[in-house]
């Protein structure tokens, strides 16, 4: 492999940018202490020397430009001018662009599509000293105990010499008339001191594994946070963009952040960066009015963009608003009309449908284009790197009163505080910002109203389920009297209480997305890693209450009469896969594995629906719908097919032979599957 | 040099020359073409698993299952820091799946296990001893080629095949992803 003389110096370089470029915000923000200027010039002189070290003469001869505008202001950093803090932020910007362009060697360069540039800055990642100590320290504190295993080895080869020496006194040879007593009283003496040495090493040995073993754990747990960045390491560019719009522009604008705490997979971090970027700069370039109007708007002249991080079960939000003018609505119908779309659509446009055309992309509210806006690419962005991260992105807006756009991106890494419950033997997790409050609850608590089973807690009836039948993992043995552990489960969907087993506790785990080729869950965000390495489940506070809800619905409807749905199809996957849907909906399932089984069991049994493959060896999907139609007894009952062709000639045959639905299942939607269903059972 | 350490000295060249002649020759010539194979019990059933296709064997892996899933789908195991989704090779080959099987191989090709219910032992045949399956033979849509040796006959478990469809299956499913 081609060495890179740069590798440690881009780190290091980019570091030191990033120090500054917050440094001088605050500067100019008036937050700085006096201590903030000698310190800027460390900076600025260490970047010096490590450009000269790498022989990077103008990135040197720049650092030393920002000591020459900073030096004067070393004692009175407040005096610094406003348009010396533009030059020192031109001169950072030109580093910038100087460090991202230092080539890579060509083995290491990125194959094409190359890789983004501020990607490239999240691939190393930054780790505080005190968890790298903490890490280092409990590297040695292994070999520690691992050195106390070895004293170990010492006992045992004493042990086995005492063993030895106890078979030896046992041998026939020994065995001679005068010897009998002397030798039963060493061998009683041997055998106990050996007894008392097996039992110290065995209580040795168990102690030093316990320790090792837990050390190990922590470790891991150490190691896993490492490699996840908190947000904040994203806020100082985003401060920066803001403070250069509104400068640009001649508006009055400020940055603030919540949630910079939270850690992140640096991938996501990564992918999201211009994301960002960019919807902090449409706050204020779309958002944030001059002074003289926001002031005749009784607000403050000065405006606010803001970006919050939140984490809300499997997902974590970015909401980035601004307290502005809000969407214009008719510059979106403008704008759409510009683009050739059809104006009655646009005049049927409501409010909503103006900000979902928004989102859609290729349009911008700015009736002029200038170097910040009105391109219509901020939110392409934007919607791009939801896209790319399998996430969603909003827009609400409110005239007068700002813009909210809020991007929620699935997590793939990440830490978080969770509760940890056993429930028949199982160990879960569930997010402890799901968790209202946990009870202690006895059978009588539970009671049984028309809905199913409940609890009365604070005043409200709230769905109560055993976690084990929500897992299904309920051995269906009876629990009597028993007390119940329980919890109560706030989520956006309302609230359950979930009976346990155990509270194990609450811990911090690192959590990461069900792997590829799994099957999917509502009720499950994820796995983390116990202390053995086995993957443990992670639940979903909203998926948890609808299957409470579920449970409990089931539980009421447990004596009225199952729908029954004959499901057709030659694939065992899919006839398993819909099977499981329909059971977990409460639905019973037949199952046929061709269109010929099929129609005999439609004759012989009595379905509320058929639900068929249409590509089958023999008889398609197609005919079976035809013959049912053709069958007096049947007729009636709906038929929905399921296929991958989507062709317009195939669903107008679909159609043509009397299926209800047709299904395509490139774009299965598993509540829309069940909810064609109950419409046509109902 | 006595007469004893020059008789070691030359036994120490013959055994230092066999040894690096054992390397220097290529594996396998001059004999016939071989391919390994694991010998497992499937159901009731013997099968072979073509050793290339598999990537680790396990014994007593914890799975974790996951709720409202497929019957062939067991659940999650850990392997080195590694989730990997774990498939039941009985329901895929179409017997019932009763307790949880012992033994785990892990796919060459993509991160997923297969667990099965017995291995015996490890296999290796001649390539000509690989056939189609004939007649009535074993005819299920994941087995294409049959062991068949005077002392053996397996079907083998066409490993591609069964990832395939899961697969397949993944793509059908991805549409419930995010709900």
């Amino acid at each position: 492999m081609v060495r890179d003389p740069y590798k440690y110096f881009r780190i290091e370089a980019r570091e030191l940018l990033e120090q500054l470029g917050k440094g001088l915000l605050d500067l100019e923000k008036g937050a700085a202490g006096p201590e903030l200027m000698p310190q800027l010039l460390r900076l600025a002189h260490t970047l010096k020397g490590a450009a000269r070290v790498v022989k990077q003469i103008e990135i040197s001869e720049c650092a030393h430009a920002l000591e020459e505008v900073l030096t004067p202001f070393r004692e009175t950093p407040a005096a610094l001018p406003c348009q010396d803090i533009d030059e020192v932020l031109r001169i950072l910007d030109v580093i910038g662009g100087r460090v991202a362009a230092l080539a890579l060697p060509a083995e290491d360069a990125p194959a094409a599509p190359a890789r983004p540039v501020v990607e490239e800055a999240f691939r190393t990642v930054r780790a505080d000293v005190g968890e790298m100590d903490a890490l280092i320290e409990g590297i040695a504190e292994t070999h520690t105990q691992i050195k106390a295993l070895k004293r170990g080895f010492g006992s045992l080869e004493r042990a086995r010499v005492l063993a030895d020496l106890l078979a030896q006194q046992q041998s026939p040879r020994h065995h001679g008339e005068g010897a009998r007593a002397t030798l039963a009283g060493r061998s009683h003496a041997l055998a106990e001191e050996l007894g008392t040495l097996l039992a110290g090493l065995e209580q040795d040995l168990v102690a030093s594994t316990d320790r090792v073993e837990r050390e190990l754990h922590q470790l891991r747990d150490a190691a896993e946070q490492l490699r996840l960045l908190p947000v904040e390491t994203l806020f100082t560019s985003l401060e920066r963009t803001v403070r250069d719009a509104a400068r640009t522009l001649g508006r009055a604008a400020v940055f603030e952040s919540r949630g910079g705490e939270v850690r992140l997979d640096a991938h996501i971090l990564a992918v999201l960066q211009g994301a960002l970027l960019q919807l902090v700069r449409n706050g204020v370039a779309h958002g944030i009015e001059p002074a003289a109007e926001r002031r005749a708007a009784g607000k403050p002249e000065e405006g606010r963009v803001t970006l919050g991080v939140a984490r809300s079960g499997r997902h974590i939000i970015f909401s980035c608003s601004d307290d502005g003018r809000g969407v214009d609505l008719e510059a979106v119908r403008r704008a759409a009309q510009r683009k050739g779309l059809p104006p009655a659509e646009i005049r049927n446009l409501g409010a909503s449908g103006l900000l979902d055309l928004l989102l859609r992309g290729g349009i911008s509210t700015s009736d002029t284009v200038t170097e910040l806006a009105g391109r219509g690419i901020g939110l392409d962005l934007a919607r791009e790197a939801a896209e790319r991260l399998g996430g969603k992105l909003n827009i609400s807006s409110q005239a007068g009163k700002g813009t909210l756009i809020t991007l929620a991106v699935p997590l793939s890494v990440a830490s978080l505080d969770a509760l940890l419950v056993e429930a028949a033997g199982v160990v879960t997790a569930i997010p402890l910002e799901g968790v209202r409050h946990t009870l202690r609850m006895t059978a009588a608590d539970i009671v049984q109203t028309a809905q199913g089973q409940s609890v009365v807690h604070q005043d409200s009836v709230i769905p109560f389920a055993p976690l084990s039948r929500i897992l299904r993992q309920d051995s269906a043995a009876a629990r009597h009297d028993r007390p119940w552990s329980a919890i109560v489960v706030q989520g956006t969907q309302g609230a359950a209480v979930i009976g346990v087993d155990r509270l194990l506790g609450a811990a911090n785990i690192v959590f990461r997305p069900l792997p590829e080729f799994s099957a999917l869950s509502a009720i499950v965000a994820g796995a983390w890693l116990d202390a053995e390495g086995n993957p443990q489940l992670m639940l979903e506070a909203d998926g948890i209450i609808g299957e409470a809800n579920r449970a409990q619905a089931a539980n009421a409807d447990a004596a009225a009469h199952r729908i029954s749905i004959l499901v057709i199809d030659d694939s065992l996957t899919t006839r398993m896969l819909e099977k499981s849907i329909l059971e977990s909906a409460g639905f019973e399932v037949g199952l046929a594995t061709s269109a010929e089984e099929g129609l005999e069991a439609a004759r012989a049994g009595r379905y509320a629906l058929f639900l068929v493959d249409v590509e089958m060896p023999g008889m398609d999907g197609f005919t079976f719908v035809e013959q049912v139609r053709a069958d007096p007894g049947l007729r009636d009952t709906p038929a929905i097919l399921i296929t991958s062709r989507n062709s317009a000639a195939d669903l107008q045959r679909g159609k043509d032979v009397g299926a209800q639905r047709y299904i395509v299942k490139s774009e299965f939607d598993q509540r829309e599957f069940l909810e064609h269903i109950r419409q046509l059972v109902a | 040099m006595s007469g004893a350490e020059a008789g070691l000295g030359r036994t120490a060249s013959e055994l230092k020359r066999a040894f690096d002649q054992s390397f220097a020759e290529l594996p396998g010539t001059g004999e016939q073409q071989v391919r390994d194979f694991l010998a497992i019990r499937v159901g009731a059933d013997g099968y072979a698993i073509d050793l290339a296709e598999v990537a680790g064997l396990f014994a007593d892996k914890p799975v974790t299952r996951l709720p409202n899933a497929a019957p062939e789908f067991l659940g999650i195991a850990g392997f080195r820091g590694i989730v990997i989704p774990v498939y039941d090779l009985r329901v895929l080959l179409g017997y019932p799946a009763k307790e949880m099987p012992r033994w785990l191989v892990t796919a060459a090709a993509m991160p997923v296990a297969f667990a099965f219910d017995v291995f015996h032992r490890h296999l290796r045949i001649s390539t000509q001893a690989v056939a189609k399956p004939e007649g009535a033979d074993f005819t299920h849509q994941h087995v294409r080629q049959v062991l068949r040796a005077p002392d053996i006959a397996r079907p083998i478990v066409d490993m591609a095949s069964i990832l395939t469809a899961i697969k397949n299956q993944a793509q059908y499913g991805a549409a419930r992803k995010g709900q």
